[in-house]
């Protein structure tokens, strides 16, 4: 396994960040990927109401590995 | 992700101390329609077994999991217990693995599964901090649980 390697700035920008900016990028991560989902679900499938996209985007993660 | 780069995750491991008695507790703190938590006999059971407990409890609106590990006769889980990190949240304190520990199963499970995820969250634990606070623990436990052969996997050179 080729693991890109993290370019040195990067090293020192996640040593000096604090759990809370961390917690606060993952956040940001993470509802950027839902609401990618939520528009594709939305695309497929123009018949289901807001709340089946909902459950179906939770589902789909539900059973995501990371 | 707090000892490397933050990232996408849709589940978090959660190493516990928990008992029987506590079975009630963790239902009523996970109810449906919210949640999806196991039955209390199959909680009882993964307690009851001698090693690799484990069971899931999902939030069912977003499809986040988070998977316990009843840590009860596990050493390896009253040592981090004792080197807990402790952050402090607007929701109250969280307490974080150390990473060794973090490391050591990680390669525990690498061995098993081989999955490279464990690859990768191990090389970037080191490349952000190469120089862990517990090295020794980790050496001993290596050697205790006879990873001896695999550690090199999990190391690169310097950048």
């Amino acid at each position: 396994m080729q693991l890109e390697p993290l370019h040195p700035i990067q090293i020192q920008r996640f040593r000096e960040m604090t759990f809370a900016e961390k917690w606060a990028v993952a956040q940001g991560l993470w509802l950027m990927a839902r609401d990618a989902r939520l528009a594709a679900s939305r695309r497929a499938n123009p018949d289901f109401t807001e709340e089946e996209h909902q459950k179906s985007v939770a589902r789909e993660f539900a059973r995501t590995r990371t | 992700m707090h000892y490397s780069e933050p990232r996408l995750t849709l589940d978090i491991d959660i190493p516990l101390l928990v008992s029987l008695k506590d079975i009630p507790t963790l239902l009523s703190l996970f109810q449906e329609p919210e949640y999806y938590c196991p039955p209390a006999d199959v909680i009882a059971s993964e307690i009851a077994r001698d090693c690799r407990s484990h069971f899931n409890i999902i939030h069912i609106p977003t499809g986040l999991k988070a998977d316990f590990y009843p840590g009860n006769r596990d050493a390896t889980f009253a040592w981090a217990w004792q080197n807990r990190l402790t952050q402090q949240t607007q929701h109250g304190a969280i307490h974080i693995a150390p990473a060794e520990y973090i490391i050591l199963w990680k390669m525990i499970f690498y061995r098993e599964g081989k999955s490279e995820k464990h690859i990768r969250d191990i090389q970037r634990i080191l490349d952000i901090q190469p120089i862990l606070p517990h090295q020794d623990f980790l050496n001993e436990a290596i050697k205790t649980h006879a990873l001896t052969d695999i550690w090199p996997i999990f190391q690169r050179p310097p950048l």
